[in-house]
């Protein structure tokens, strides 16, 4: 190119900018953009304000895209406007941008974002993606969706102040800024860091005097060490992982009882303890029952997958909350794992990062299979649960199984039975009469024929005390509210029947029976047995009676004895399917534990038709025959896993609802147009000769005796022989005793076991469907397990269940998981994450400070097999942590947020934190591990004045409970314990990923007024008496450093003398004072001390622990 | 120091001191301006500018009852009912209305009405019960909306909804973001207050999250206030600490807090000196607020015999009027017992009677202070009952199902038009003929009395801005002034 040339090609080149080229833009943009940086950053500068004002209406979103157009994407740069013609994006054609145009337009009809959106830009934001455009408008894609490299560490300047990696990466970030490093905290202050965010706990005076007298260069690793094999150090892990866990100790939602979720709490502290690798770690909580032959341990993890809340609440939509469990197993795994919003893709596509709705249920599908239900039952743990026995029961077991293996043998060895029956049946044949029903273990017998009378209605209470939703009125006498023994001590031996109702002055009537009378019901009304037939699961029982229904088409609760979904469907009942097959349901509680049956055939309408249900004890599905006419009926096991109880025996239940055996309803359902006829019961189980002879041969038995034994066929003599041992042989009914006997104790003492919730995949997946706005009742079309493909494919290679999904999150080349673990941790010790959203790495949350220390650390993490406590051990011996926390001028003010780590962060302890620390100053502190969750101080009231049901009351803990650590107390979502709940613990209903740390004016009357604090000051107050001296500086001085790690100055050491000294003169004037103070709480006072000098010590303690050095963490 | 000191005097001279050396530290008053500053987690929400426009209202009582109080009892009538009692609701009414499951196996759903009797009151002629003698005698000065409707058919999700806006957990309550929005009108009390009564034991309970902050900073939670020498959670000092010996100590507190500023430049530490200010303010003006002991006789008169029962929904009503005489923004009072699935002609005079008296008497007691011009009063439920019976039907004893599809509200007070209906119901108060609003048009409509545009108030969470009204919700123009 000649001079010329070029001349004319800058000629040109002004031309076109003058008037086809970039327009003249606004003052203030003008003036912006002079300070937008040289080098824009797509990630960095760009897309945070394409994301935040465009992709709500211009983002992944299929359903939102206005005017078709996405700017995500480098498709922005085809898409035309209709109305101008212009492309959205020309890269370096600012004038032939569509998007430039609307951005500075001022018109309202033209500009973007719209007025409607209530969203602006600022000019410096116009700035932005001015530049961005006319530098050619490049696309990267998001920094958190690239596999994390291990990136080369910086070489820094100061070269002595690095001790490792970490220190390379924040020198090198501080130095190109010419910021220096800040010079390293005091050794106090540095123990007493560390002892905070390994252990949660202060050091104590020796452990801080050890390490002040120990001067060698490996005192601080020592330190270090001893904190990470702690066992306090699992505690502190713990502690986080509750939150993101969203563990309590109650359900959560209206009725919010307690639940027994404390065995996974303390399975967490000790994975955290036996520092297993992060991986396992949450494979386990995620997938541990689908591990080859999970162990205890392994199942216990998943209770991770039932922390959500669920609702107790009487006549909820199962589905409805079912669903919402599932989809809080998604939005936590999202959270968690992934640090993404997924739960905004339930409803739609999500506006700002690549989660599309179906991705959403597809994540959804994995999470789809737990057998559960969405209303769960009051006073048990909700189905399915793992019984959690101790070695003193597993001996009790063993030695009840050794007693009843040899009876069951001896049982089923019919052909002792041989001889017996010969010897029967030849005398029989001799006697046989010409009817014979049987009588042996007749429960009792109601032929309809007479008519039965009505349930009397309840006395009117003054107030409606015990009134419970769904009860329906006339059968109030009948549930008995207190916790009652169902046992045969209690139980009548006459069976009476009662007709009940839920319609005013409509009854079952009479209509002409199979026999005589018979009984019709007409939906809302039943037939209310007695507690004659509350047989549990040890015991053989039969039931036996004809049956019409008048319709083709009615379905409903045949017979039974259950209190339905309040109580788990404990009981056992037969119910009639909409398709007319049978359900035969035993359950302790629906639908895991329990046997679920159900008959291949349909139940005929129309004509009477003989039922009998007979079942062996042995708590087996084969154990359960149901037979129809005199013909046992096939049946498709559903469910075979019945491990518990089907009563409410002596067992751990604390709410019951125990309802009578009906027929014709349970508690909420009912059937109408059915009549039922010759109702027979029996505490055994009846032969099928003996069912046949119910079933109309009545004289199947007089006509079989009468033939010679040789003419009777096989099946006639196993007919006979059957009967003879189950009706008529001694021995038989000898050994079925003893197994009735042993099998009693042994669901007496299994029943009575602890249990925790946990996962348990159905063996048939339940289909998943992509839900229309999210709503449980709109299926579309189907959806399968997977992943989100725009975070990482799932592979073709691994199994489509929860397991391949723990595989796809832990592989090597997962963007997420590694980094959101690892910035997680760098937030515990560092108060914030290097992504400071440490719950979104999307598109809206914040951009990693450190980027390439983030993915330095995520890949040695991994390549460490993800050992935590090295990572743990890594970050707080670097130089970075070990920096002090006092700003200094320069960097206070080029690094205001500090987010550059120019110096140690300084931020409120959690509230765990600072209640452990009081306790554990003054001694008072119990360092047991684990166990029940135990209920700490409250003031009075507060869980009475919201609960009605339910663990109402708050039995406040004697003894050690008061003392335990705080993550330890008792969780109740629907009403936390106010002093923690002041100090910003999450109400844990969700996923949490950081806590707030605000600083209240009702945080100091927690630590001013809180019995506990008050308790902890004067037990604190005589150990400064006891183990210091007589001086009030020594006394103070012990106190300061008990609570603040460190010696006082000398200027708080004369206010603190000077506070001493006054409160000792009133104290003396006012001595009645001084005793009142020292009542406050529970713990027992030294008698021995004077009580002016205690309480006076008390004011100083209650003092510092309002002072800031025990609450920051500095 | 002498036990008959007086204290006030001490405590306003220490206070004095206590200013002149904080000033000195470098904590401006600035810093004691507000009673609940904005926490150090302030994520990228920067305060928006409030309110939008000239505001009608300045606080707000919300009445809240709790459990679903049944319209058809109080202020739908219906004597179509009457005339059609024990008759089948027409399944074409009935639609295909999601029910609870508590009823959805009930096999026929019988019209119920009892013997409660109606008239016509006041000169707007509005229909209320026999049940409310004393509200009907205000209700020239309420606004019925007879059309409200919701989406939820249980108590949780229904309640959550009415107070967050969404039927899930983890969104902040209506007082929550009013007092985020707006901050405080007074140095000594929390912006939003919660106050809970009961009328019968039993029925449905309360959980702490209707008063949750959600993501908004914890300051702006619900504080609860309670009958008894302990109003507010550890306010009061422990035994053997008395007024001389607090101060002592805050005085002496704020020394080392200042000696620590100065070693290691925290600003936190001032805003942690003035917190201890208004702790200690507030545990004189909360108990100084709620000391009822001065009222005239002819309050407890006006706002019934139960107004001398402390934790009563009517003591309630008085202390609310006093929270508002203080500018406390939002009393969020709730009141239990309203969930009548059976015994419902038995309970509703009870629970009726537990509230007619003191809420007709805080409305009048409002209008006589001058107040009832700046305050709106909001009376109503989660939802609405069923015109059919829940189990068994006689006039005599019956139950109401929850009825998500119409329930009616009162409101009263600025801004609001007086003795004025809104919406209707068909004959058998099952569907909504007229002007139906949504709860999200209720919340919308309360931001803006407030002075509040509900779309613009927004917090961004997780990278996405929530809004009280979530994507929905319209003003309902019809029944402001």
């Amino acid at each position: 190119m000649n001079r010329q040339q070029r001349f004319f090609l800058f000629f040109w080149l002004i031309i076109s900018l003058g008037s086809c080229g970039d327009p003249d833009l606004p003052q203030d943009v003008e003036m912006a953009l002079a300070k937008v940086p040289d080098q824009l950053d797509y990630n960095l500068h760009v897309k945070p304000i394409l994301s935040d004002r465009c992709f709500a209406c211009h983002g992944p979103d299929k359903n939102k895209q206005k005017g078709d157009l996405r700017l995500d994407l480098p498709v922005a740069y085809e898409k035309v406007s209709e109305e101008t013609g212009r492309k959205a994006l020309v890269p370096g054609k600012l004038a032939k941008s569509e998007v430039f145009h609307r951005i500075i337009s001022t018109d309202p009809e033209v500009i973007m974002p719209t007025p409607e959106s209530h969203l602006t830009l600022t000019a410096q934001e116009k700035a932005v993606l001015i530049k961005w455009i006319q530098d050619g408008a490049k696309y990267k894609p998001h920094w958190s969706l690239v596999a994390p490299k291990k990136t080369i560490v910086p070489v820094v300047k100061n070269k002595s102040w690095v001790r490792n990696p970490i220190d390379n990466f924040v020198l090198a970030r501080l130095e190109a800024d010419s910021l220096k490093p800040n010079a390293e905290a005091s050794k106090e202050t540095l123990i007493r860091r560390l002892s905070f965010d390994l252990t949660g706990l202060p050091p104590t005076i020796g452990e801080i005097d050890a390490f002040l007298a120990d001067k060698s260069p490996e005192a601080y690793e020592r330190v270090v060490n001893r904190l990470l094999s702690s066992p306090h150090y699992g505690e502190r892990m713990a502690n986080d992982w509750l939150d993101v866990a969203r563990y309590a100790d109650t359900h959560g939602y209206q009725d919010d009882g307690y639940r027994n979720s404390y065995p996974w709490r303390d399975w967490v502290i000790a994975a955290f303890n036996k520092n297993q690798p992060y991986n396992n770690f949450v494979t386990w909580q995620l997938a541990g029952d689908l591990l080859p032959n999970p162990n205890k341990e392994q199942i216990i993890a998943t209770s991770f997958l039932r922390n959500h809340p669920q609702s107790q609440e009487g006549g909820i939509v199962d589905e409805e909350y079912r669903v919402e469990y599932v989809a809080d197993r998604v939005n936590t795994f999202g959270k968690a794992f992934l640090a993404q919003s997924t739960e905004c893709a339930r409803c739609h596509d999500h506006k700002y990062d690549p989660i599309s709705q179906k991705n959403y249920f597809q994540l959804y599908a994995f999470f789809n299979n737990n057998n559960e239900t969405g209303e769960i039952p009051y006073g048990t743990e909700a189905s399915p649960s793992l019984i959690l026995s101790t070695p003193e029961i597993d001996k009790i077991l063993k030695f009840l199984q050794e007693k009843k293996a040899p009876l069951e043998q001896q049982g089923k060895k019919w052909e002792d039975y041989q001889p017996g029956f010969k010897v029967w049946f030849a005398k029989a044949a001799r006697q046989s009469t010409n009817f014979i029903m049987p009588k042996k273990g007749l429960v009792g017998y109601i032929s309809f024929d007479e008519k039965l009378p009505v349930v009397k209605p309840p006395k009117p209470k003054k107030e409606a005390k015990s009134k419970k939703e769904g009860k329906p009125g006339a059968d109030k006498k009948l549930a008995k509210e207190k916790p009652k023994k169902e046992t045969k001590k209690n139980r009548p031996t006459h069976l009476t029947a009662e007709l009940s109702s839920l319609v005013d002055g409509k009854f079952p009537v009479q209509v002409p029976g199979k026999f005589g009378q018979a009984v019709r019901v007409d939906g809302d009304m039943g037939i209310v047995f007695n507690e004659a037939l509350d047989f549990d699961r040890h015991e053989p029982s039969t039931v036996s009676m004809w049956v019409k229904t008048l319709k083709t088409d009615e379905s409903g609760p045949l017979f039974g004895k259950t209190g339905g979904d309040l109580n788990g469907w404990r009981g056992y009942y037969v119910e009639l399917n909409k398709d007319q097959t049978l359900s035969i349901r035993m359950m302790h509680v629906y639908p895991a534990n329990g046997i679920d049956l159900k008959t291949t055939q349909k139940l005929p309408a129309q004509q009477w038709q003989h039922l009998a249900l007979a079942y062996d004890g042995s708590s087996k599905a084969q154990g359960i025959k149901l037979y129809l006419n005199g013909k046992e009926v096939p049946m498709q096991v559903i469910n075979d896993n019945l491990q518990q109880s089907i009563l409410f025996g002596k067992d751990k239940a604390r709410m019951r609802l125990v309802r009578p055996f009906t027929l014709g309803r349970e508690v909420r359902a009912s059937i109408t147009n059915v009549a039922f006829d010759e109702f027979y019961a029996y505490s055994r189980q009846l032969s099928l000769l003996e069912i046949k002879q119910l079933a109309g041969e009545k004289n199947l038995l007089p006509q079989l005796l009468k033939k010679p034994i040789a003419q009777l066929n096989p099946a006639q003599k196993n007919l006979l022989f059957e009967y003879y041992v189950r009706a008529v042989d001694k021995k038989y009914a000898a050994i079925q005793k003893k197994i009735i006997e042993v099998r009693g104790i042994e669901n007496d003492t299994i029943t009575n076991l602890e249990e925790v919730m946990v996962y348990k995949e159905l063996p048939n997946p339940r289909p998943s469907f992509l839900l229309d706005r999210g709503v449980y009742d709109a299926p579309k079309e189907r959806v399968f397990p997977n992943t989100p493909e725009k975070i990482m494919p799932f592979s073709k290679e691994l199994p489509q269940n929860r397991l391949g999904l723990a595989q796809w999150l832990t592989s090597p080349k997962q963007p997420l998981f590694a980094r959101v673990a690892v910035n997680r941790f760098w937030q515990q010790c560092f108060g914030k994450g290097i992504v400071k959203t440490a719950d979104d790495f999307g598109n809206q949350g914040e951009l990693p400070t450190h980027p390439e220390l983030l993915d330095w650390l995520s890949v040695t993490f991994r390549e460490s097999n993800w050992n935590v406590k090295k990572l743990m051990k890594t970050m707080v011996m670097s130089a970075t942590y070990r920096q002090s926390s006092v700003p200094t001028t320069i960097n206070k003010q080029k690094d205001p947020d500090n987010k550059l780590f120019s110096r140690a962060p300084s931020y409120r302890m959690s509230a765990e934190m600072i209640r452990d620390n009081a306790l554990a100053a003054s001694g008072l502190l119990v360092r047991k591990i684990g166990g029940k969750s135990v209920h700490p101080y409250q003031p009075e009231g507060v869980w009475e004045a919201l609960a009605v049901r339910n663990d109402i009351k708050y039995e406040q803990g004697k003894g050690e409970d008061l003392y335990r650590r705080s993550m330890y107390s008792i969780w109740k979502r629907s009403s936390p314990l106010p002093a923690m709940i002041t100090f910003d613990v999450p109400d844990r209903y969700a996923c949490s990923m950081r806590r707030q740390k605000t600083s209240t004016p009702l945080q100091a009357l927690v630590l001013m007024n809180d019995v506990q604090y008050v308790e902890a000051s004067r037990v604190l107050a005589e150990k400064m008496i006891c183990e210091s001296g007589n001086t009030p500086e020594q006394r103070i001085t012990y106190a300061f450093r008990t609570l603040t790690s460190r010696y006082p100055r000398k200027e708080e050491l004369a206010i603190l003398i000077n506070l001493y000294q006054e409160e000792n003169t009133d104290f003396k004037k006012h001595p009645e004072r001084a005793k009142e103070l020292l009542q406050e709480g529970a713990y027992g006072r030294d008698k021995k001390l004077p009580v002016t000098e205690v309480a006076t010590c008390a004011i100083i303690a209650n003092t510092l622990m309002n002072f800031d050095e025990f609450i920051i963490k500095r | 120091m002498c036990a008959h000191h007086d204290e006030e005097v001490a405590r306003q001279m220490s206070r004095r001191e206590f200013l002149t050396r904080a000033s000195m530290a470098g904590v401006g008053v600035a810093a004691l301006s507000s009673l609940f500053p904005l926490s150090s987690l302030a994520d990228d929400n920067t305060k928006p500018l409030l309110p939008h426009f000239s505001p009608k209202v300045k606080r707000i009582v919300y009445l809240f009852q709790s459990g679903g109080p049944s319209q058809l009892e109080l202020f739908d009538y219906k004597p179509k009912l009457k005339e059609l009692f024990g008759q089948e609701l027409p399944a074409s009414i009935r639609g295909n209305q999601r029910l609870t499951g508590m009823t959805s196996n009930q096999k026929s759903f019988p019209l119920a009405i009892g013997k409660t009797q109606f008239q016509q009151h006041g000169k707007s002629r509005a229909w209320v019960s026999d049940l409310m003698p004393h509200t009907s005698k205000v209700v020239d000065e309420l606004c019925f909306i007879k059309s409200m409707y919701t989406e939820a058919i249980n108590h949780d999700p229904a309640i959550t909804f009415f107070q967050t806006g969404s039927q899930q957990a983890g969104r902040p309550s209506m007082g929550s973001w009013l007092s985020y929005g707006l901050g405080s009108e007074n140095r000594n009390l929390p912006a939003f207050v919660v106050l809970l009564s009961r009328a019968r034991a039993g029925d449905q309970p309360l959980y702490a999250k209707l008063w949750g902050n959600g993501f908004l900073p914890s300051e702006h939670q619900g504080v609860i206030f309670r009958s008894g020498n302990d109003p507010v959670y550890y306010l009061k000092d422990p035994k053997g600490i008395d007024k001389v010996s607090r101060r002592r100590v805050l005085d002496h507190l704020a020394q080392l807090h200042q000696v620590q500023y100065k070693n290691v430049l925290d600003e936190e530490i001032n805003s942690r000196i003035s917190q201890y200010e208004m702790a200690y303010r507030m545990q004189s003006s909360v108990p100084a607020t709620l000391d009822v002991s001065k009222e005239p006789e002819s309050i407890y008169t006006m706002y019934g015999e139960e107004s001398k029962k402390p934790g009563t929904f009517a003591a309630n009503c008085l202390l609310a009027r006093r929270l508002l005489e203080k500018d406390v923004r939002f009393v969020q009072l709730y009141h239990q017992g309203w969930d009548q699935h059976s015994g419902l002609p038995r309970d509703m005079p009870i629970m009726a009677k537990s509230v007619d008296q003191a809420s007709a008497a805080l409305i009048k007691d409002l209008k006589q202070r001058g107040l009832l011009d700046e305050t709106l009063v909001i009376w109503g439920g989660e939802f609405g009952r069923t015109n059919y019976s829940q189990g068994k039907l006689t006039v005599d004893n019956f139950g109401r199902d929850h009825h998500p599809r119409c329930f009616t509200i009162f409101m009263a007070g600025a801004g609001i038009k007086k003795g004025f209906t809104y919406g209707e119901t068909d004959d058998l108060g099952y569907n909504i003929v007229r002007n139906p609003v949504h709860v999200h048009d209720l919340q919308a409509t309360v931001m803006h009395l407030m002075g509040i545009d509900h779309e613009r108030l927004v917090f961004k969470s997780q990278g996405r801005r929530y809004r009280l009204t979530d994507v929905a919700g319209k003003v309902v123009k019809g029944i402001l002034t």
